[in-house]
């Protein structure tokens, strides 16, 4: 399965917001904007058009499945969803991954200090 | 109403996606903030858009059932409906359809710039190409921009480029003797207190000076796809002299590079500087060409939009006839919003020009500061002005550009100058003071270009370097410089950058002359002819952060260094507080005030002198002598190895 689950590496930024968004619990599409919104600082901003695309995708994939509407939901024609373990398992890999960038790019950037001509 | 669009948009999505989306979208968009509803409409177009091309795989198989509908040829129909629209749904959506255009021409029709601003030509298509213009307007709606772009126009041949936003009227670049650079009075922008030693005295005429360099223009951006609205009569940039000088112009200074803008200057017109040109450059962005006004082999008029802002600008350009093309004048000045073509377009007639020359007589005659010089230059112009010599100009900057070249021949002061505005100056008392507007719009100029502070180093062997382009009024820039000098505070020698400075207000300078004494220290005088005072300028009595006295200090100056940073030179000079390392500077001693003379004229008024404590006179004509004479570009080498030298502190 590991291997398998590499292929989609990268991640496109929305698929990782998202999928980690749920990885925190079930959200509906509205509570993922809002989370994927807090998760950046404010700094991605996840249309709803974009959102329910990657889903579709995502759905697809099975890395996230759907869970229906909630009974006592204040909005009704809210559906939830859920990180499956598939899901879980190909964002660790790419949090793997992104840790190896972030490394590298602590250490090149510490050498290439600027100096003034 | 937004919200019903919305809905009637998420239903246009592939069926499949719509069944399981649409309501969960429809839910998003009611629990989101209502100023976020523009950017969810977007979004759902953008979606509509990949939906239902980008993602074929999700719905091909979900629309097989409805395509037969196809068939009965609705196909657009037929792809979200199974069933055929009503015949008179058709026929209402063509009376929508009619309306919404109707609505959209009568817009156009009634917009008051009329331009086209496209993005992403490259001039070189288009020179020589047409251009069209609507003759509707479109677009964006000009608005004041933080630009201190008031650019102003210029000279002859021969004149030279003044830097952009440096405050001081009238300042030349480089021959001296010419006539220079104009100014730009703009209503309501950078008047008052812009002038060499600040006069107290802010009229709405007061202009600020700048030049050639800053002029700009882009013609990159010109719009060739709106030549698909028929209804636009078009505008051409002719394939002449003057577009490809403006192509090559654009160019060179839209690339950001310096080397494109230093070819530039050597091929077409050499009084502009490839310094100018860069620092013009950085504080702009570039410029989009919105419209060409006035398309001629040998001259054009053209309007564009600053690329950090929404300042517009009118730009003109005339060139001699050769190969290649020699710049004879070019400018370009910020506009005010609500500016029209007409203002544009504005000739000088017989009347306008013997009103302008009467007005400008009188306001020699009342506050120049030596009366006698005052009635000659009275006589001179009278005297051409009867031989007809004013009588074909109809240009407005052609006329005013003449009539500072003639009161300068007279008078030699190079911070006398008559300036036009395309644009309408308000008429307001002479004794107006800067409104809440003017004032918030100085601020913001000054914020969009860092007080004029360029440059702050800490050089190798302790010496602290800081270049800035203006004394700017230090009731908005006091922080910047005070921030500026404190930087310098642990520095062993302090190299003072004033090669691109053309002056400003007093006040800075005994602001920043301040830091260089522990003792109170007189700096210089000022007397006004209108009631023969005189203003003694000392330093202050606290400056926050560490002094510098004692500490050695150089001043960088080039030809170009003018007015209020000629002040500051001389005094220190004087002082034998500084040695002043570079070129003689401009010779411009005299404040200036500015008038409105007319409804696109104004006249920079120099109404008083510096006096020097110890010298007793001033720097006017003659310029402030450098203690070591080297090029302009070989200053601060110089002094970076005389304070290397000289080593620390005695």
């Amino acid at each position: 399965m590991k291997e398998n689950v590499s292929s989609f590496l990268p991640l496109s930024p929305a698929t990782l917001h998202i999928l980690l968004s749920l990885a925190g619990g079930d959200l509906h599409g509205y509570g993922i904007m809002q989370e994927v919104l807090r998760q950046s600082q404010g700094q991605y901003k996840l249309g709803p058009g974009t959102l329910y695309d990657n889903l579709q995708k995502l759905v697809e994939l099975r890395f996230v499945e759907e869970l229906g509407h909630r009974d006592g939901d204040d909005d009704p024609r809210r559906r939830y969803y859920r990180l499956t373990s598939r899901g879980r398992e190909v964002l660790a890999a790419e949090i793997m991954r992104l840790q190896g960038v972030v490394r590298e790019g602590k250490l090149r950037l510490q050498s290439a200090r600027p100096r003034r001509a | 109403m937004l919200r019903f669009f919305y809905r009637w948009l998420v239903r246009f999505h592939p069926p499949r996606f719509r069944e399981r989306f649409a309501d969960e979208m429809l839910s998003i968009f009611d629990h989101a903030e209502a100023r976020d509803s523009g950017k969810l409409v977007a979004d759902v177009f953008i979606s509509l858009a990949r939906q239902w091309t980008i993602r074929r795989a999700f719905w091909e198989e979900n629309v097989a059932p409805s395509a037969p509908a196809g068939a009965h040829g609705f196909p657009a129909f037929s792809i979200l409906e199974s069933s055929k629209p009503r015949k008179s749904a058709l026929i209402e959506g063509v009376v929508l359809t009619w309306f919404a255009y109707a609505a959209l021409f009568f817009a156009l029709s009634h917009s008051k710039l009329h331009y086209v601003y496209v993005p992403s030509v490259a001039f070189e298509k288009v020179a020589g190409a047409e251009v069209r213009i609507p003759a509707s307007g479109t677009n964006s709606t000009p608005t004041p921009g933080s630009l201190p772009t008031t650019t102003p126009t210029v000279s002859e041949a021969g004149t030279n480029s003044q830097k952009p936003d440096h405050p001081s009227l009238g300042r030349s670049r480089s021959s001296p003797s010419k006539s220079s650079a104009g100014s730009l009075p703009e209503p309501g922008r950078f008047h008052a207190r812009t002038d060499f030693m600040g006069s107290s005295q802010s009229s709405p005429g007061k202009s600020k000076s700048s030049g050639p360099d800053s002029a700009a223009g882009v013609f990159q951006s010109m719009e060739l796809t709106l030549g698909a609205a028929p209804a636009w009569p078009q505008a051409t940039v002719p394939d002449g002299p003057a577009g490809q000088t403006l192509a090559a112009w654009l160019r060179a200074f839209n690339s950001g590079d310096r080397a494109q803008m230093e070819e530039y200057c050597q091929k077409y017109d050499a009084n502009q500087s490839a310094d100018g040109m860069m620092s013009f450059r950085n504080m702009t962005g570039g410029f989009e060409l919105i419209q060409v006004v006035e398309g001629e082999r040998l001259h054009l008029k053209f309007l564009v939009k600053e690329r950090n802002s929404d300042t517009q600008a009118i730009g003109s350009l005339d060139v001699k006839d050769a190969e290649p093309a020699e710049v004879v004048q070019f400018g370009l000045r910020a506009i005010p919003p609500g500016t029209s073509i007409s203002d544009l377009t504005f000739k000088v007639d017989a009347a306008t020009r013997s009103r302008i020359i009467d007005a400008s007589i009188a306001q020699l005659n009342e506050s120049y500061v030596f009366p006698e010089v005052a009635k000659k230059m009275e006589v001179a112009v009278r005297a051409r002005q009867k031989q007809g010599e004013y009588d074909a100009i109809n240009d407005g900057n052609a006329f005013a550009a003449k009539l500072t070249e003639n009161f300068q021949e007279v008078s030699h002061d190079k911070h006398l100058r008559v300036d036009y505005s395309p644009a309408k100056i308000p008429d307001r008392p002479l004794d107006a003071k800067p409104s809440p507007k003017d004032k918030a719009q100085y601020r913001q100029q000054m914020e969009h270009m860092n007080c004029g502070f360029e440059k702050l180093e800490h050089l190798d062997g302790n010496i602290g370097y800081v270049k800035f382009n203006m004394f700017a009024d230090p009731d908005v820039c006091g922080p910047t410089a005070v921030a500026a000098m404190n930087f310098l505070g642990y520095a062993d020698a302090i190299i003072f950058d004033l090669r691109e400075n053309g002056g400003g207000d007093p006040k800075m300078i005994a602001l920043i002359s301040t830091y260089l004494f522990e003792q109170p220290t007189h700096l210089n005088d000022l007397w006004e002819r209108k009631d023969n005072s005189t203003h003694q300028y000392w330093t202050l009595p606290y400056v926050p952060g560490k002094r510098l006295e004692g500490k050695a200090v150089y001043i960088l100056t080039s030809k170009q260094t003018f007015s209020g940073a000629e002040e500051f030179s001389y005094n220190l000079k004087n002082l034998k507080r500084a040695t002043l390392i570079g070129e003689t500077t401009g010779g411009g001693a005299h404040p200036v005030s500015g008038h409105r003379i007319g409804d696109h004229f104004t006249i920079g008024v120099p109404f008083a002198r510096a006096i020097n404590p110890i010298s007793k006179t001033n720097w006017e004509g003659t310029g402030v002598e450098p203690d070591v004479k080297v090029p302009a570009a070989e200053a601060l080498a110089t002094a970076e190895r005389l304070a290397h030298d000289q080593k620390i502190p005695k």
